[in-house]
């Protein structure tokens, strides 16, 4: 092992012929989440409108005013302005958007029909043409699933950093420092059990106002929020543990060492954690919030970190008695320091597979509630697709496309999670 | 092992308390109030009521449901804040009064926690009853349903059938199907068998449900294509025909229960042949194995009585996971086909704000997850010697 164990990891899969093809594919993905709003979308990227040049797909602005006409940017049909020199997207439709001449289920090899600008219907050019047909409103599904494969990504991505955020950072404490290693004096431990309550209080109550905005606002800021909320959090129980340990160290009882059973405290939580019913909560939660993909990062965030928790406290199990990281105590660095810099690098690759398995059941979840259709989506879903095509089954298109890409994209991340781990089982035989 | 069976039932008592309490937290921030909705439902059955009536009904409908007590043991809030708003019988007025109090309370009280017991509350009448109309939730009574005023438990005993039979079947299919396949595969490594078969099994494990179920519905339950089987509900409108026993009814349900089964199966199926497969073929590599076959025993013996009985893991697994899965596992599917049971319930409940349901799923799903997760430990330590109860890690 000369070369650190991730880059390693990344060779060899590099050599792995499935998974190579399921990563390039996941990252072709990736690049066309980025870039959605400029590969499909039904502003030009470029325009020149009565002499004036104009940019619609990237500007931030909502309205042009051109020789005294105002041009809402998001509302104009630019297909039907008499535009000078126009530079269209790859996919020249946003998802979600109707198409007039092309209601009603167009299917992708159908006589699409196109309106000029001078108000012309004329079949349909081949630039401009719905490659993957269209749904009930003329919505085109290409456009569709190009924007889709963003809100299947944020999903699968933030629900999963989410919960290997909680899982990595309870899982390595519980690992390094088992049942007793964190050492405190009794009076301390008082302080730890007084500390609970106010430091909900703080953390939690005070700040629900807050956390409920950002929960109406979008799953990045409330996660933030949250984080803010589980440091502020430890940081009261800590300064209260401090305060009394300090104070009361004098009295003969409460100066005897006491321990943290951390660990078997985060057994029973995994447990409790296990037994929540994640769908029943995900459903209820968009029901409140009118929000499906942030009712999924979060509860699956929240729920979906014990896995990666247990894997990691394994390693870490295995990880700390190892020299290195005796030498790393004897020469007097800080714990943290040795947690994260040190152990969780040599610990970490078994939950990586968990979270590449977690992205995509994620995925999964979120598609097939979005599939259901009980909730307001504002945007367009890959499941929200597979819907419409469920009330209409001659238009296949609308079940096999979105469909394909869902398998596509779960199939992808359980090819690459699966090679990790033969590649890994390879390191430990 | 009675040992340690009690003390894992008495673990779960915090877990259980924990996990309700969840339950009732978001019962608590449903955008409806449940009396207010109750009393609307009486205003439309025809009966106009002035405002005072309105106020008198809401509040004994706050009465009845416990609405009007705090949710829990303990409450912790801001110094500020009033700790018998519930009694307020109007959710607009009790919302403005709150926000009044906090507003004219000096402002540093609202950083003043400050704790609160209450012996009697909404959690104890749910867990215990109220004593007159209800028995509690610990004697089986999970309260009427605000859509239909059936009793919760009469709606679960009637739809849980349907969901059994599903995930039971289904589970004795996929080891019907999968334990000859996963075991023949890893007996004929690297064959064109096992080759296929690992290929179709990992791309039928990696396939959506709900994109199964409605490729199937759009092929085999579509006029225009194929009409072999239909799409939803699970028996014929008219019923069943007087005195017909099981069989026959099976027999005439058959048209609407393939597609499902088939759906609810698949995914299992792939997951233990997959399985299977791996373990067996870890077993056959094993010394034991070689010793078996060196002292003559034949191939069909070594392997299902020695390969095989040791490789029973990942059936357990499956197994225990049976009923934990049976109500959220189901939701998606029994939606789909539009099936009577416990995962339909569950979403109707919750878009329709249903709470004594909800709860009742919530419930019970957690209390299935954690018995489950006993059996799985259980049945564990007995199929594997080595793994004991007492250094058991998780």
């Amino acid at each position: 092992m000369s070369a650190p164990q991730h880059i390693s990891l990344w060779r060899r899969l590099r050599k792995n012929r499935p998974a190579s093809i399921a990563m390039a594919f996941l990252l072709l993905l990736v690049v066309v989440a980025l870039l959605a709003p400029v590969i499909a979308n039904q502003k030009p990227l470029y325009a020149v409108y009565k002499g004036k040049t104009l940019y619609p797909a990237f500007t931030g602005k909502v309205k042009y005013t051109v020789g005294g006409e105002d041009i809402d940017v998001d509302k104009a049909d630019w297909k039907q302005m008499k535009l000078d020199a126009v530079v269209w997207p790859l996919i020249p439709y946003s998802p979600g958007r109707g198409d007039m001449v092309n209601a009603n289920y167009m299917p992708p090899n159908g006589d699409q029909k196109f309106r000029t600008a001078d108000g012309q219907l004329i079949d349909m050019p081949a630039g401009f043409r719905h490659l993957l047909g269209t749904g009930v409103r003329g919505d085109d599904v290409l456009s569709g699933l190009v924007h889709g494969a963003r809100v299947s990504l944020t999903v699968g991505i933030l629900s999963m950093l989410l919960a290997a955020l909680l899982g990595i950072t309870l899982g390595s404490i519980a690992g390094y420092f088992g049942n007793d290693a964190i050492r405190l004096n009794r009076g301390g431990l008082l302080g730890f059990y007084i500390a609970l309550t106010p430091a909900w209080f703080y953390a939690f109550y005070v700040r629900s106002a807050v956390l409920a905005d950002a929960l109406n606002g979008s799953a990045l800021l409330f996660m933030a929020q949250l984080l803010l909320s589980l440091l502020l959090f430890y940081f009261i129980i800590l300064l209260i543990v401090k305060l009394f340990s300090i104070t009361l160290r004098r009295l003969p009882f409460l100066n005897k060492t006491a321990t943290l059973p951390f660990d078997s405290w985060l057994t029973r939580v995994i447990e409790t954690v296990i037994s929540i019913p994640g769908i029943i909560l995900i459903i209820a939660l968009a029901a409140i919030t009118q929000k499906l993909d942030t009712a999924v990062i979060i509860v699956i965030g929240l729920t979906g970190w014990t896995g990666i928790a247990r894997l990691i406290r394994a390693e870490m199990l295995r990880v700390r008695e190892l020299d290195y990281i005796a030498a790393a105590k004897a020469s007097g660095l800080r714990n943290v320091a040795i947690i994260f810099k040190h152990a969780l690098p040599n610990a970490i690759q078994p939950a990586l597979i968990s979270m590449v398995f977690g992205v995509a059941s994620a995925i999964l979840v979120e598609s097939g509630l979005s599939f259901l259709g009980a909730f307001q989506i504002d945007n367009v879903t890959w499941g929200s697709m597979l819907a419409e095509g469920r009330t209409n089954f001659s238009a296949w298109w609308l079940v096999v496309f979105p469909g394909l890409m869902i398998f596509f994209t779960v199939t992808s991340l359980n090819i690459l999670g699966e090679a990790m781990r033969d590649e890994l089982d390879v390191r430990n035989n | 092992m009675i040992r340690y069976t009690l003390q894992r039932l008495l673990q779960f008592i915090p877990s259980f308390i924990i996990i309700t309490f969840l339950g009732f937290l978001l019962s608590d921030y449903a955008p409806v109030d449940p009396a207010e909705r109750l009393t609307a439902r009486t205003i439309d059955a025809g009966k106009p009521l002035t405002g005072a009536q309105r106020d008198n009904m809401l509040r004994e409908y706050r009465h009845k449901l416990g609405l009007d007590l705090p949710m829990f043991y303990i409450s912790v809030k801001s110094m500020a804040e009033c700790d018998t708003l519930e009694r307020i019988p109007d959710r607009g007025e009790r919302d403005s009064i709150r926000t009044a109090i906090i507003a004219t309370a000096p402002s540093w009280q609202n950083y003043i926690p400050s704790i609160s017991f209450h012996a009697n509350n909404r959690y104890h009448q749910w867990l215990f009853g109220n004593g007159t109309t209800t028995k509690g939730v610990l004697r089986g009574d999970f309260g009427l349903s605000y859509a239909t005023g059936q009793p919760v438990s009469t709606i679960i005993s009637q739809r849980i059938g349907y969901t059994l039979f599903f995930s039971l079947g289904s589970i004795l299919l996929a080891y019907l199907i999968s334990i000859p396949l996963g075991v023949y595969a890893a007996v004929k490594k690297n064959s064109w068998f096992d080759r296929t078969s690992s290929v179709v099994l990992f791309l039928l494990y990696s396939m959506p449900t709900f994109w199964l179920a409605t490729l199937l519905l759009m092929t085999f339950a579509n006029p225009d294509v194929f009409y072999w089987f239909e799409a939803s509900g699970v028996k014929p409108a008219q019923g069943y025909p007087d005195g017909a026993n099981i069989f026959e009814k099976l027999y005439i349900s058959l048209p609407y229960l393939v597609l499902p089964m088939i759906c609810y199966t698949y995914s299992s199926l792939a997951f233990l042949s997959r399985t299977l497969r791996v373990s067996v073929l870890e077993q056959i590599k094993q010394d034991y194995i070689t010793t078996a076959r060196a002292k003559g025993l034949p191939n069909n013996k070594v392997v299902w009585k020695h390969a095989f009985s040791n490789a029973l893991l990942p059936l357990i697994t499956v197994l225990a996971n049976v009923f934990p899965y049976a109500i959220g596992g189901s939701v998606i599917l029994e939606t789909i086909f539009t099936i009577p049971g416990l995962g339909f319930e569950t979403y109707r409940s919750i878009i329709s704000q249903d709470y004594p349901v909800i709860m009742a799923m919530v419930t019970l799903t957690s209390v299935l997850t954690m018995l489950g997760l006993l059996v799985q430990d259980i049945l564990y330590a007995m199929a594997d010697p080595r793994i004991s109860f007492n250094n058991s890690k998780p």
